[in-house]
């Protein structure tokens, strides 16, 4: 991994995405610099991203996005 | 007509001015440069997935080809066709990715791509044999970028049909 696509790694954490992500060097960096970008603007609030990204999981019945531990259709109290 | 207006290309800061000059002055980057915090990242990635020589064009045109038609998006498709036809793509084989896969005779390579993408937009998952067939084609690397082009393709899909953007009458994108 680059010194700049580790660094970018870091700043996010070092999840497993981003470990599976790396396999793919010649589009990672690109990659980590848009996440960044939209995890990072101002413009949406953290509420309503996270609201978009868990429904999104749910519709797309991605287990690492949901709770993993929570059944579908999940329900938290 | 598109439902969020394009910017112009004058009032984009210099960073988008110069990647409009590289990849063509598309509506999808005019409308997009709505959301300037973002566009910036993207755009980087962007050129990433475009410069990157781990697939050929014609290969990646046939990715992007068949995401566009199981999204059902026609500007996707319309900016794409003609970049298929350059990368060698015939009209039968644009037919077939754009409908019956085994109207033609794909490479064994290019349809354990050509699954792996169908699989994937209509299902959501793959099953382990569509996954084993594309990574010993591939490998993990190339497999890797793949899923990413798809799922860059995928998304962007689903914005370009929320905003119904008009579809480019001269411009067209640079690879």
């Amino acid at each position: 991994m680059t010194n700049e696509a580790r660094e970018l790694t870091l700043e996010r954490g070092n999840l497993n995405v981003y470990r599976a992500l790396a396999n793919a060097e010649k589009v990672f960096t690109g990659w980590m610099v848009a996440g960044r970008s939209a995890l990072t603007s101002p413009i949406l609030p953290a509420r309503l991203r996270e609201l978009v990204i868990l429904r999104t999981a749910y519709l797309m019945d991605c287990a690492m996005r949901s709770p993993s531990t929570v059944p579908r259709p999940a329900r938290l109290e | 007509m598109s439902r969020i207006p394009l910017t112009t290309v004058e009032e984009q800061p210099e960073p988008i001015r110069q990647f409009m000059a590289r990849r063509g002055e598309l509506n999808l980057f005019r409308s997009l440069a709505n959301a300037p915090h973002v566009l910036i990242g993207w755009a980087q990635m962007v050129d990433e997935m475009l410069d990157s020589p781990t697939f050929t064009v014609r290969m990646r045109e046939l990715v992007i080809l068949r995401v566009a038609h199981l999204q059902g998006c026609p500007y996707e498709l319309r900016q794409h066709l003609g970049l298929a036809r350059s990368a060698g793509l015939t009209n039968a084989q644009i037919n077939a990715t754009l409908g019956d896969l085994d109207a033609v005779g794909f490479s064994r390579t290019e349809r354990a791509v050509l699954d792996v993408v169908t699989e994937l937009c209509i299902t959501h998952r793959l099953r382990d044999e569509t996954f084993a067939a594309a990574q010993t084609a591939l490998g993990d690397a190339a497999l890797t970028e793949l899923l990413m082009i798809i799922s860059c393709y995928y998304g962007l899909a689903l914005l370009l049909n929320a905003v119904e953007l008009d579809i480019d009458i001269t411009a067209r994108l640079h690879v």
